[in-house]
């Protein structure tokens, strides 16, 4: 029998473009390249059973053109206090391997990477709000970044935004948009600030994207 | 006492900027400057003891520059099927006046508008449809306007994307988007195409925006 798991993520993502990413649109991104760096902590989920709950985990990777050119490096992290079955179960999943084809973000983001850096096991800390849009990272060596929401410029006050995808997304139902500053200094370096960051749950199985209530699309509901 | 009325509109508009729109995030236009066409057909509303519902209404919009920078154009265009008391309440709502300051997208427009031309009574016809995110438009002499999904360059099918304002608009807690093309000609001259679409309910009152649950969510339910 296929591999069933289940990985349910409350994530954090800083890109390198402006907070309204081409990408998002099937336009082009803001730089013509796309560096980002997503950081995650599973709220629920298991592989075959291996319970994956509290794990964090992150996702880092540098495309030189626009994403579908491919030829993108990609490094994952993964929290140090998973155990082997643990770091072997995250490290699939985040490699985008079993699954159907190209149904989550891993999977289509690894199809188009073509340099693969050594998985890193690294404490990692993250502090994240989805509809608070806040966050805030750090993995010793590897990655700073923090985020907090957009400002109204005429009012300032956080200004609330979020893309929905009532069909046809790999990555999410409703992701909150913020903006966010990082710097990554392990085997990719890169560095972008007060670009676009996004907060979203990443809920998928090995079939693809589940949709399911969450603390960012309770308020549309009611 | 102040006017009572509400205004309930299932509105296309279709700007001229590429579908990740700055305006919507509080960054610069596409191109600089922003033309901008709102259609749409009130599905309730009244002014005081005068009903609203059934009538189409038209705004029309020419920025030289960014909207906030002002110096706006404006026409408004009232459903010639409106009674007098019909057409004074919509041009009334419509010019943002009998409202709190700045509490909705009429009124935020108006006060970046110093031209303002002469209100025009004529037949409009209006197809939208939500769901599929299709319109057509056509006001003879004036304008013509046709929207349409956009397409997902990978797999050809439409692409599904909308926008959530959790808190804080002056114009939609929820809107699809789409891409348009419209010409416009007379007083507010103007064309563009394959730009920016969205769809939305625009719910207002004199206080500001009526936060009831867009009935475009209901695939959250699903």
């Amino acid at each position: 029998m296929p591999d069933q798991w289940e990985f349910k993520s409350h994530t954090y993502d800083n890109c390198n473009c402006s907070v309204s990413c081409g990408c998002q649109f099937n336009e082009p991104t803001t730089h013509g390249n796309c560096h980002f760096a997503y950081t995650g902590t599973v709220v629920d989920g298991h592989f075959n059973g291996t319970p994956l709950d509290g794990l964090n985990w992150s996702l880092i990777c540098l495309f030189p053109n626009e994403i579908a050119e491919g030829h993108a490096k990609r490094q994952i992290v993964i929290d140090e206090r998973a155990d082997e079955a643990q770091r072997t179960a995250l490290e699939t999943i985040i490699s985008g391997e079993a699954c159907a084809p190209l149904s989550n973000h891993f999977s289509v983001f690894g199809s188009l990477c073509t340099e693969f850096f050594d998985t890193l096991f690294l404490p990692i800390e993250l502090e994240v709000d989805l509809a608070g849009r806040t966050a805030r990272v750090e993995i010793p060596g590897v990655l700073k970044s923090a985020a907090s929401p957009i400002v109204n410029e005429f009012t300032g006050e956080p200004f609330d935004i979020a893309l929905a995808r009532p069909a046809g997304s790999f990555e999410f139902t409703v992701g909150a948009i913020g903006r966010g500053s990082t710097a990554a200094t392990g085997d990719i370096k890169m560095a972008f600030e007060d670009s676009w960051a996004m907060f979203c749950v990443h809920h998928y199985n090995q079939d693809g994207l589940i949709r399911s209530e969450s603390p960012l699309t309770r308020w549309i509901a009611s | 006492m102040a006017d009572q009325w509400l205004f309930k509109s299932e509105t296309y508009d279709n700007c001229n900027c590429a579908v990740n729109c700055g305006c919507q995030f509080n960054l610069p236009s596409t191109h600089g400057y922003c033309q901008s066409a709102f259609i749409g057909n009130i599905v309730e509303g009244y002014f005081g003891d005068t009903r609203l519902e059934g009538l189409n209404w038209a705004g029309l919009y020419k920025w030289p520059g960014e909207i906030a920078d002002g110096n706006g154009k404006r026409q408004i265009i009232i459903d010639e099927r409106a009674d007098d008391a019909q057409r004074s309440a919509l041009e009334t709502i419509i010019s943002g006046g009998a409202c709190a300051p700045l509490s909705n997208l009429f009124a935020v427009f108006a006060s970046t508008c110093t031209d303002f031309c002469d209100t025009l009574f004529l037949p409009i016809e209006l197809e939208a449809d939500f769901e599929a995110r299709t319109a057509s438009v056509e006001i003879p002499g004036v304008m013509t306007s046709k929207g349409r999904p956009l397409i997902n360059e990978f797999s050809g099918e439409p692409f599904h994307i909308a926008f959530a304002r959790p808190s804080d608009s002056f114009e939609f807690t929820y809107a699809e988007i789409a891409q348009g093309s419209t010409t416009v000609t007379g007083d507010m001259d103007m064309a563009y195409e394959d730009s920016w679409v969205h769809f939305c309910v625009h719910h207002f009152n004199q206080d500001g925006l009526v936060r009831e649950r867009s009935r475009l969510t209901a695939w959250l339910d699903a």
